[in-house]
Order: structure tokens, then C-alpha cells, then sequence
């Protein structure tokens, strides 16, 4: 493997450079996540209230076709689905938005100097201000349906920090594996679905028995959801259990993928 | 359990205390039960007394009793004549008195009453008949799991349920016209059969009934009025109805919370609401948006056609000179490379690029598995079939402070890859790159322009992604603008731009950074028409003249020629020749030959 080295040893201490070097990443990160939600929106009237609305809609779709399918309904139906979606939401935006991202960002890669985790980050982050834009539809939804928020509520940043590392972690994999294979695409979409039935986003877990009871249990992202419903919706605190469960996978996650970008980094530059 | 045997303490001590009495008495007569109200238990043999008391002689009495026939299995005491009515017969009396017992077998749980009616008293003076009739409310406990766990009405919870009482009341709004009734039993294995759910304006009566296999059947009643259309729908007080068919014994437990199915239909109605108003807002940005691109189409054709004007005047300005200037200027920089040459003869100076046995193997599957499936299949087989394909072969040389290199080859003899190697987008497969990477810069034009965005939030995207910072960008973004000459267009869609004006603005942003201590091109840029050509070439020139070292990528031996000081062919992914430009140069031109 080849090495650089500098030949000049610069003058300036290498931590304010290092701390050039975040800024500048910093910024770029901005550029490029205004670049996409500008662009994900540029041929559309309403723009960026499309954030605020499509979860609305997403919302009262579910909200009155599960609650004409299931006989016992859940108290606060709306908040219940919407709580749901918007974990789920966050998840797969960020995890769809990423699988293309160094394909896509292939050009730049070549030419450009900067890690290429930048571009996760970028897509990652993308989901994210999209997910604070659902939050003005999701606080306007818990004062419409009076939903008595206590100071519980605190703990809901906490969740949806450690979502967002999970999330980043299956986005870095994702990637990865995307140059690689295209196939992943298709498959990551039979994933996503699997996912969404299995996260409890429209039922309740409370009739479960057997397998499949433990099938929902052991899916994290049903874990953030969960623990998210709990803090906003039934003032309660997550179990110690479920926040071993939500540590664990979004720090692990996030460890492993960030590990197998890194470790294929020069396949990648290689095969793009 | 221990509450619920004390709830039915309770019920039978009231029964025996306060129960009024329920004694008919007419010219005399008395007409009874033996108790004020029953108390059992399913699936037991009962009794019921039956009095009657006359201060007269009587020839023939004659009563018919009726109970449910669904609660009670008549065994024995009198003559069943129909199901549910049984003939009591007895005469003559003549001390007018008489006592019986019935004898029955309790089949299901559940509130229900036993009557005496169409009591016939015949007499010496003739038959009386005036007796009103007399009821006994009955409760038939259920065992454990023939009881209900839970009703729901309308996904709410029915708050006051409690599995030991048979009747509730309920109040709802005239909008429900059939309410869904959820139940939820104690016993799994248990059946629910629950009556038509139809609601007419006023009171209905919905019966629920619950056949466990192992202890029998228990039956709930659910009393529901429905509003009538006129009364307001959303009501949440909770409405206390009293109970009478178990002598006022139950009304506590047939205190009924309402309100839980409006809840639901106000939840509904606030859902209407929110729709309506998203539609609404919807429509009002929609009408807004087409008022503003209507105003602004205009505005950009009123802008187009001041710019094609304006380069039209231009264009009529210079085509006569251009050619004339544009050899001209290109002379003087000519000369100007000589006068830099000869300054820098001056050697001494400091090694700022190694490049030392640089070799870069691409491997590459013959036909590549693309995917998974086929990846298996390969890994399986043992097939898979690698290609080594060598892009650079051992490649070293040196550049020193201020030289400018042209790298000359034809096409595919791998100079981009070095050219990607030395600005560390790839790393070799071999050898090393001694190099200050942050003094490196790579020009690039137009890396992440989008058409979808403004000419202004391209300068800071493209800005970002080459490497500037916001503060460098704010402060030179109105030269950036002056030099791309696209003052008045820097706030339309790039998608909107003429490829001439993408790739002016591109060049702009590219070259406004102050000269980078060593720069590298591929290929000499020099874009837009002849005009901005003549000012893009004189910005290129005048930075590799500003003393930094410069790479320059090209296939064509004219430019290498032109500018630089010394050259690298490369060639098949070797290395040719390095020295002086001219003798590189003819070298290449002679193989090209």
C-alpha cells in the first residue's frame, strides 16, 4: 500500500487545523444537505411544506384504514401510527437516501479531497432536517388531540439521537455494500418492508404471543419506537432493558459501519 | 375476588333491608314471592315460594307464572303450559290461603325477573281478576369464566364495567348509528354472541352473551339511548341513570359513563377539520405559486432578451478583433514565459512533489459479477475470473518549487490516474507520494453544480466542495459574479443558464482562490466564447506565473509546449522521458508519427 507523508512540517499547530478542517467540513456538510432538500423539492409548488404535510397525510391514511380494520382500537390511534412513522421515517429516509450516495457522488469523490463518510453524513443528516420539519406536524397533532405531555418528554431527543447513530451505522453498510453489489438496493427494499411490519407502526404488541412476539421485541427499530411512545404518549420512563437495547444498537451499529467503510475505503475508490 | 364476594354482601344485605315491598294487596288479598329478590348461582336447583292469602274462602285459584325462559329450567311445583309460563291450580282454600314452591334449574347467568300474572281468584260470588301483577328481580351470578373481562364501545373502554353486573347504560350521540362493540372474555375459549347493533333515535337494548364450554352462559345487557338529532353530540358528563329492574339494588352499578363514544366522534370531527384546512392551505399556496412563477417567467424573459442583447452588441464589438487579440495575447504571455524561465534558472530550489516507484494495479473481473446471485455462483464455482490490469508501471520523479510540468501521453496511458494518485484521490498500489497534501490543489470546474439550485447557492455548494470556507466565499463572491459576468442572474436555476454561462460561473468559482502552492490541471481550461476565453486564459496564466508549481495534464504537445518548463511523457503506463519541454515534446511527436 502506498503512504503519503509531509514533507513540511507546517508552523501552525495541527489542532487549530485540525479544527479548519471540521469547520470546513461543517460547512460542506450544510452545502450539500441545503443542495438536497432543495433539490428533492425543486419541482414541487409547495416546496418544503411538503415535510410538515406528507407525514399529516401519511398519518390520517393509516389512522383510518387501521382503525376501521381492527375492531379494538387503540387509545390515541393518530399520535400511536404518527409517533411510528416518524422513528420508522427517519430510519429509512436516511438508510434509502444513503445506499446511493457514493454512486451518486461519484464525480466528487474522484476529484475531491474529503472522507468520503462526508456523503453519508450528508444524506443522513438530510433525513434529519426532514424528520424536525415532520416534528412541527407531529407537536401540532399532540395539541389537536391533547395528548398531556409531561416533562418525560425530555428523554424523546435522546431516542431519536441514538435512532439517527443507528440509522448513520446501516447507512455507512449500506453504501458500502451498494458500490459493490446493486442487487442490495432491491433487497434493502424486501428488508425495509419486513422492517415496517415488524416495527409495530399501526398494531398494538400487546396481543402478541410466540414468535413473533419475539421477532418485534428483538427489532431495534420497533425498541425506538416503543421507548418514543412511552416518553410522549404514556409517561413512562423506557425500561433499563430497552435502553441497554437502544445503546447497544446504535452504538454498535454505528462502530461496524463506520469500521466497514473505512476498511474498504480504497476498494471503493477503486471499483468507482 | 375477595371484592367482588363482598360487592355481593353487600347486594344481599340491602336485598334483605331495604327492598320495598313488593306485596300486592287488594280487597285483602296478598299476593308474594317468598323473598323480595333472588340471588344464584348458575347451574344450581332453586326454589321460589309462592303465597297467596285471602280473608275469604276460595273455590278455585288461578295463576299463571312467567319467567324467562332462556334463565330458568322449570322442573317442578305447578303445570308448565308453555315455555316460560307455568299454571298454578289450587282449590279449593278454604281458609284462602295457600303456599307453594317452584322448583328450577338456573341454565344461564345474567339479570332477569320472575312474575305472577293473571291471578283468577273464583269465588261462591263470582271470579275476581283485578290483581296487578307481581315481579321478583332474579340475579344469576356467572361463574368466573363464563363472565365478560371488558366491553368497549367505540374502541373505548366502558369505565364502569365490573364482570358481576349484568346491565349498563349508556348515553350516545345521535351520530352513532351503529356503535362496535368489542368484548373481551375471561375464559379464551369462550363464544360471544352480540345482538344487532342498530341503533334507533332513543333506547335500545343490546344483549351480549358469553357461552363458555366448561361453566355455561352468562348474559350482559347494554341499555343504549341514542340522542336525538337536535341535542348537541359532544357531551362528556357523565350521566346517572338509575337502575330499576333490580329494585334500585343495581343502580350503582349501572351508573354508566357516557361519554367515551363521543370522544371518539369528536376525535373524528377534528380530524374533518385538519383535513379541510390542509386542503385549504394547499389550494392558497398553489394559487400563490402560479401568481409568482407567472411573474417571474416574465421577468426572466424580459431578462433573457436584455442578455442576448447585450452579447449581441459584444459579440458585433469584437468578432472583428477577437481572432487578432486572442493571438496576440497569447504572443505576449509566450514572451512572458521566457522572462519566467529565465528567473527561474536559477536552481537551488526546494523539492516540493517525490513521486517515488509509483504503481497502480486495477483489478478487474473479466466479466464483472454485478451481482449478488452471480458473485455466489463464481465464489462456488471457483471461477472467478481476475483481470490485473496495470494502469502505472514503476513511475518516479521529482518536481521542485515553481517548475510547471506538463504530463504528456496519449489517451489511456493512465496520466489521469497519476494526475488522481499524486492529489490523493487514489492510493497507489505501490510506491509513495511525498507531497504536502493540503498545498495540493486539483482544479476542478463545476464539481456538484446543480441545475435545480440558483447560480448563487452553486457559488457556495461548489465553493464548499472545492474547499472554501463561507468566510472566504461571502467576502469574494462579488467578484466571483463581476468576472463571470452574470451580475442579475445569480438568483435563477443554473438549469436555466446557457451551457456557456454554467461553465463561465463554473471557472470563476474554480480560479478565485489566491494560487495554490502547487496546482494541478487537466487540460488547460479555457471556456465560454471567444471573448471570456481571452479573460480565462490570461486569469490561467497569470496564476501559474504567480510562482506556484504547477501539474499540467495534456494530450497535445502545442500546449505542453506553450507554457510549461519541463515535461513527463508517459506511455502505457510508463515512463517515457523526463526533461526539458522541447526535446519531450519532439519525442512524443516523433511516436506519434
Amino acid at each position: 500500500m502506498g503512504k503519503y507523508s509531509e514533507l513540511y512540517i507546517d508552523d501552525v499547530g495541527s489542532l487549530t487545523e485540525k479544527q479548519q478542517k471540521r469547520k470546513q467540513y461543517m460547512f460542506l456538510i450544510r452545502e450539500l444537505v441545503g443542495r438536497e432538500i432543495k433539490r428533492k423539492y425543486s419541482r414541487s409548488f409547495l416546496g418544503i411544506i411538503w415535510s410538515v404535510l406528507s407525514p399529516l397525510l401519511r398519518m390520517t391514511i393509516l389512522a383510518v384504514i387501521f382503525s376501521q380494520i381492527f375492531d379494538r382500537a387503540i387509545p390515541h390511534f393518530p399520535i400511536y401510527i404518527m409517533t411510528g412513522q416518524m422513528i420508522f421515517g427517519l430510519f429509512t429516509d436516511a438508510a434509502n437516501a444513503s445506499l446511493t450516495t457514493l454512486v451518486d457522488n461519484r464525480p466528487m469523490l474522484i476529484k475531491v479531497k474529503f472522507p468520503m463518510e462526508v456523503f453519508v453524513f450528508t444524506r443522513s443528516y438530510s433525513a434529519f432536517v426532514n424528520f424536525m420539519y415532520s416534528m412541527v406536524a407531529y407537536i401540532l397533532m399532540l395539541v389537536v388531540f391533547r395528548v398531556s405531555v409531561t416533562w418525560y418528554v425530555l428523554y424523546f431527543p435522546v431516542i431519536v439521537f441514538f435512532t439517527l447513530l443507528f440509522a448513520l451505522g446501516t447507512s455507512f453498510i449500506l453504501a458500502t455494500a451498494y458500490v459493490f453489489f446493486g442487487d442490495i438496493k432491491h433487497l434493502w427494499a424486501v428488508i425495509t418492508q419486513l422492517l415496517f411490519f415488524t416495527s409495530a407502526i399501526f398494531w398494538s404488541v400487546d396481543d402478541l404471543t410466540g414468535v413473533i412476539d419475539v421477532v418485534v421485541r428483538a427489532n431495534p427499530i420497533f425498541n425506538y419506537i416503543h421507548s418514543a411512545r412511552q416518553v410522549v404518549m404514556w409517561q413512562e420512563f423506557p425500561s433499563v432493558g430497552q435502553n441497554i437495547q437502544m445503546i447497544f444498537w446504535g452504538v454498535f451499529a454505528y462502530a461496524l459501519g463506520y469500521a466497514v467503510l473505512r476498511k474498504n475505503k480504497t476498494k471503493i475508490l477503486i471499483k468507482i | 375476588m375477595k371484592k367482588r364476594f363482598s360487592l355481593k354482601l353487600i347486594l344481599l344485605i340491602l336485598l334483605l333491608v331495604f327492598l320495598p315491598s313488593k306485596t300486592v294487596q287488594a280487597e285483602g288479598e296478598t299476593i308474594a314471592f317468598g323473598s323480595e329478590g333472588y340471588l344464584w348461582n348458575l347451574n344450581e336447583q332453586v326454589e321460589v315460594g309462592i303465597h297467596f292469602v285471602a280473608p275469604y274462602p276460595v273455590n278455585q285459584l288461578e295463576m299463571l307464572v312467567t319467567f324467562e325462559d332462556r334463565f330458568l329450567e322449570f322442573i317442578a311445583g305447578g303445570e308448565l303450559i308453555e315455555p316460560g309460563v307455568v299454571r298454578l291450580a289450587p282449590g279449593p282454600l278454604f281458609d284462602g290461603a295457600y303456599s307453594t314452591m317452584l322448583n328450577f334449574h338456573t341454565r344461564m347467568a345474567g339479570d332477569t325477573s320472575i312474575s305472577i300474572r293473571y291471578v283468577n281468584v273464583h269465588t261462591d260470588v263470582g271470579i275476581n281478576s283485578e290483581f296487578p301483577s307481581v315481579t321478583s328481580p332474579i340475579r344469576i351470578e356467572a361463574p368466573e369464566s363464563s363472565r365478560l373481562g371488558g366491553i368497549h364501545i367505540n374502541g373505548y373502554d366502558l369505565e364502569q364495567f365490573d364482570s358481576a353486573l349484568f346491565h349498563y347504560i349508556i348515553e350516545v350521540g345521535y351520530e352513532i348509528e351503529m356503535p362496535e362493540i368489542g368484548v373481551t372474555t375471561i375464559d379464551p375459549e369462550a363464544t360471544v354472541e352480540i345482538s344487532d347493533r342498530n341503533l334507533s333515535v332513543g333506547e335500545n337494548r343490546i344483549v351480549i352473551v358469553v357461552n363458555s364450554p366448561v361453566t355455561g352462559s352468562a348474559q350482559y345487557v347494554l341499555t343504549i339511548h341514542r340522542q336525538e338529532a337536535s341535542e348537541t353530540p359532544i357531551v362528556e358528563e357523565e350521566t346517572v341513570e338509575e337502575e330499576t329492574d333490580f329494585a334500585g339494588l343495581t343502580s350503582e352499578a349501572s351508573v354508566i359513563h357516557e361519554a367515551n363514544p363521543s370522544v371518539a366522534t369528536r376525535n373524528q370531527v377534528i380530524f374533518t377539520i385538519v383535513l379541510l384546512f390542509l386542503v385549504l392551505v394547499l389550494i392558497a399556496l398553489f394559487y400563490l405559486k402560479m401568481n409568482f412563477n407567472r411573474t417571474r417567467k416574465k421577468e426572466e424573459i424580459r431578462r433573457r432578451n436584455e442578455e442576448r442583447r447585450l452579447e449581441r452588441r459584444r459579440r458585433s464589438l469584437q468578432t472583428s478583433q477577437d481572432a487578432n487579440e486572442y493571438q496576440k495575447s497569447s504572443l505576449d504571455d509566450y514572451e512572458d514565459f521566457d522572462h519566467i524561465e529565465d528567473f527561474r534558472l536559477v536552481d537551488e530550489r526546494k523539492i516540493v512533489l517525490q513521486v517515488e516507484g509509483i504503481s497502480m494495479d486495477f483489478t478487474r473481473e473479466k466479466d464483472e459479477a454485478s451481482s449478488l446471485k452471480e458473485l455466489a455462483i463464481r465464489i462456488i464455482r471457483r471461477k472467478r475470473n481476475i483481470n490485473k490490469f496495470r494502469a502505472l508501471n514503476d513511475i518516479t520523479f521529482s518536481v521542485k518549487e515553481g517548475e510547471v510540468i506538463g504530463i504528456i501521453g496519449t489517451n489511456g496511458s493512465g496520466k489521469s490516474t497519476l494526475l488522481k494518485i499524486i492529489s490523493g484521490a487514489l492510493p497507489p498500489t505501490e510506491g509513495s507520494v511525498v507531497v504536502d497534501r493540503d498545498k495540493i490543489q486539483l482544479l476542478t470546474l463545476g464539481t456538484g453544480f446543480d441545475g435545480e439550485l440558483t447560480g448563487r447557492e452553486n457559488v457556495y455548494l461548489n465553493g464548499a466542495i472545492i474547499g472554501y470556507s463561507k468566510e472566504f466565499i461571502d467576502e469574494k463572491y462579488d467578484e466571483i459574479v463581476e468576472f463571470a459576468e452574470l451580475d442579475g442572474f445569480m438568483d435563477e436555476k443554473v438549469r436555466n443558464y446557457s451551457s456557456g454561462m454554467v461553465s463561465r460561473l463554473a471557472f470563476s468559482v474554480a480560479t478565485i482562490r489566491d494560487t495554490p502552492e502547487i496546482l494541478i490541471l487537466d487540460e488547460v481550461l479555457s471556456v465560454g466564447d471567444a471573448h471570456f476565453k481571452v479573460k480565462s486564459n490570461a486569469r490561467i496564466k497569470k496564476q501559474i506565473r504567480s510562482g506556484s508549481t504547477v501539474l499540467i495534464v495534456s494530450h497535445s504537445a502545442s500546449t505542453i509546449r506553450e507554457i510549461c518548463t519541463s515535461a513527463i511523457w508517459i506511455e502505457k503506463s510508463k515512463l517515457m522521458m523526463y526533461g526539458d519541454t522541447a526535446s519531450v515534446c519532439a519525442a512524443y511527436e516523433r511516436m506519434n508519427k
